[in-house]
């Protein structure tokens, strides 16, 4: 068992049996062993369910957001990664969550696999995966077995994090993690993108929009996205974002979520790993983060005492000079 | 039965789309197999036991056009509103000018709508005897099950469709259609059922639109051996799907425990999404609205599901399913309740889409197990969820 795991469950006992918390949220096994999903522990005596691998991608500042908290003043212990506590930041920003409600258990990260990835490498159903040291090995439900180096299964967002260690936390689970000294943000394949004429950036949006089935997962998933029943995107009345399934519709849609969240979501990917067809969404909100900070030197949910870039006004903005 | 060399497989689907328009699963670039329209040398993903999507959006469409409608304006009407509208502009105040605009439209233009209703024949290839038994669940809804409703879109398409499926060989730990009266080699709906043996597959044929696909000149009579390596496979797969759970007397206990706690318990997890209906082979519900752009419209209907917070939001504003519980309850209760009260069969097939695909893995063979079964009485918790 990791170490981390071990104080997670150790903290979250402590919390649970003091009554600081009504419930906790982590990370417990799926229906097998290659499956984390999201856990609410409301006793001490269930905190072995909670886990801690690199499988444990959920963000689960979702569930803290306007609507979802249960009952709406509970107060909740929660497990932040580095990507995550940003979410919570933006939240705590904007005054949408209570601060004195949760309590932060910050989880040091060094990266969370992409079980996608490994999915793809066989066509039968993978029903384990183990993790020793920098290996990871996955078993299929026919007994294949394949390894991998980790850092070749890593979300593109975690090869190009510069925040591994939560930002805000009331308790560690482990010591921090080294960080890079060069907190300079890396695009990746933004930059790639940007590369392109407009009709291959059309027809490259077109593409990613085609199979885009508007289930709502990603805006569910999302912890910055806080409409919840009063989506623009569900409107019928006004009807401002057409109901009809087709590339151009999805793309509006998409685009009303996008710039919704500018300035307020520091791209976890959440959106991404919620689609259940794969498209990779978490491009555009990394589009919209690199023009922020192109244009105003600003990185959603890296301050407490700062605002949302489009919730504030200030005369010396460096416009365009980042 | 018939069989059907690997070589002669594309040979097979191209004289299919001689006559039809064929869909199959097929691998994208980024590694994502989905029914999509086939095109000859594309290849088949069979392998991977479920396309991301079930073929349901090929005959219920996701958006499908009831109507389109708009002012005819042609001849000495076009001229009249023409120069009403030249007139008008001089008005300064907005809506006086919409309201002088749309007298002129009333006064000259006539309001024209054209039904819709296209329904190429297709082939659907590859699908899986769940996703054929899906269709056979949906009919009963907009078949006119009792004389009840027809419905006029679904029922051309259906008609125009024919299923051709294959043996599920490796069904998933997920699956569970065994639990809900399917099978791995099922035949609810299926036209054909292809069954991979060695160098190819098995045909069989269960309907006049399954025998008109044996015109193809490259079918051979099957061998005595590959029949029995069929049943072999078919056996072994009904073997490898386990019984998720203890469907006698669900529909009673889901009855029964609809004030219970434990819905509000299971749901904690679920961010409330309509991913699990999406991808549902028989998850049927829908919206209407009207679609209109400069004064051209179209009436169309789309996918909708029981998670949406407006899918029963009353004009009044008020909500019968204010709290994510209620929704997460309807799902489950619809298809293992009311659905199977109405048509006497259930509203589910068991292909595990709604497992594998949701954000946070909601079980429904675990929900089923809690609530389909008998719950110790419990005082209903006023549990507070924000409505």
């Amino acid at each position: 068992m990791s170490d981390r795991q071990a104080k997670i469950r150790e903290l979250a006992a402590a919390a649970l049996s003091e009554g600081r918390v009504d419930y906790f949220i982590g990370w417990k096994q799926g229906f097998n062993p290659s499956e984390v999903i999201p856990a609410f522990v409301r006793s001490a005596d269930e905190v072995d369910e909670l886990v801690w691998n690199p499988l444990a991608h959920h963000n689960l500042t979702t569930f803290l957001k306007r609507k979802m908290p249960d009952p709406p003043n509970a107060r909740i212990g929660v497990c932040v990664k580095g990507c995550d506590s940003r979410t919570l930041v933006a939240l705590l920003q904007e005054e949408l969550v209570d601060k004195e409600r949760i309590y932060v258990v910050g989880v040091p990260c060094d990266g969370i696999v992409n079980r996608r990835r490994i999915e793809k490498e066989f066509p039968d159903e993978v029903v384990d995966i183990s993790f020793a040291g920098d290996t990871v090995t996955a078993v299929t439900r026919a007994g294949d077995s394949m390894e991998f180096a980790k850092g070749d299964l890593l979300f593109d967002h975690c090869n190009t994090c510069r925040y591994p260690n939560p930002f805000y936390a009331d308790d560690l689970a482990a010591d921090p993690v080294p960080e890079p000294e060069d907190r300079t943000p890396m695009w990746g394949s933004i930059e790639e993108f940007e590369a392109l004429s407009p009709a291959e950036k059309d027809a490259k949006l077109a593409e990613a929009f085609e199979t885009c089935i508007r289930c709502f997962a990603c805006i569910h998933a999302c912890p910055v996205c806080v409409c919840w029943d009063q989506c623009v995107n569900r409107s019928r009345r006004p009807a401002l974002v057409g109901q009809r399934v087709d590339t151009k519709e999805n793309l509006m849609f998409q685009m009303v979520h996008m710039f919704h969240v500018a300035g307020r979501c520091p791209s976890c990917g959440a959106c991404d790993r919620a689609c259940p067809v794969e498209i990779p969404l978490y491009l555009l909100h990394r589009k919209m983060n690199k023009e922020l900070y192109d244009m105003l030197g600003f990185e959603p949910g890296v301050s407490l005492e700062e605002k949302p870039a489009f919730q504030t006004f200030k005369l010396d903005d460096p416009f365009g000079e980042h | 039965m018939k069989f059907l060399a690997q070589d002669q497989l594309q040979a097979f689907l191209g004289h299919l789309a001689g006559e039809s328009r064929v869909v199959a699963p097929v691998k994208g670039d980024d590694g994502v197999v989905l029914f999509r329209p086939w095109s000859p040398g594309t290849e088949v993903e069979l392998d991977v036991l479920l396309a991301k999507q079930s073929a349901k959006e090929f005959v219920f469409r996701q958006s499908e056009t009831y109507l389109r409608y708009g002012y005819a304006m042609e001849g000495e009407a076009a001229a009249v509103v023409d120069d009403s509208h030249e007139a008008k502009i001089a008005i300064d105040d907005p809506a006086e000018l919409r309201a002088a605009q749309d007298a002129a439209v009333t006064a000259h233009a006539t309001l024209v709508a054209e039904p819709v209703n296209d329904a190429p024949a297709q082939v659907i290839f590859g699908l899986r005897p769940c996703d054929a038994r899906g269709f056979v669940q949906m009919d009963n809804v907009f078949g006119g099950y009792g004389g009840f409703y027809f419905d006029p879109y679904y029922n051309a398409k259906r008609e125009a469709t024919t299923l051709i499926a294959v043996t599920c060989r490796d069904p998933r730990s997920t699956c569970f259609c065994t639990t809900v009266g399917g099978s791995p080699d099922g035949t609810d709906g299926v036209d054909a059922l292809l069954t991979q043996v060695e160098g190819g597959y098995t045909v069989e044929t269960f309907s006049e639109k399954g025998e008109a696909v044996l015109g193809f000149s490259g079918l051979a009579d099957a061998s005595t051996a590959q029949t029995l390596y069929a049943e072999t496979v078919k056996e072994q797969a009904v073997a490898r799907v386990d019984i998720a759970f203890e469907l006698e007397g669900v529909r009673e206990n889901l009855r029964a425990n609809i004030e219970d706690p434990g819905w509000h318990e299971l749901a904690m997890r679920c961010i409330s999404c309509g991913t699990c209906t999406y991808v549902c082979p028989n998850c049927y519900c829908f919206n209407i609205t009207d679609e209109m752009v400069e004064g051209q419209g179209e009436r169309i209907r789309t996918w909708d599901n029981c998670f949406n917070p407006i899918y029963t939001m009353e004009t009044s504003g008020h909500n019968p399913r204010e709290v994510k519980s209620n929704r997460f309850r309807n799902r489950f209760s619809h298809k293992f309740w009311y659905y199977p009260e109405k048509y006497d069969s259930l509203l589910c097939s068991g292909c595990g889409r709604c497992i594998t695909h949701c954000p946070t893995r909601i079980d429904i063979r675990e929900v089923l197990s809690v609530m389909g079964a008998p719950r110790a009485a419990a005082a209903p918790a006023a549990t507070g969820e924000e409505a």
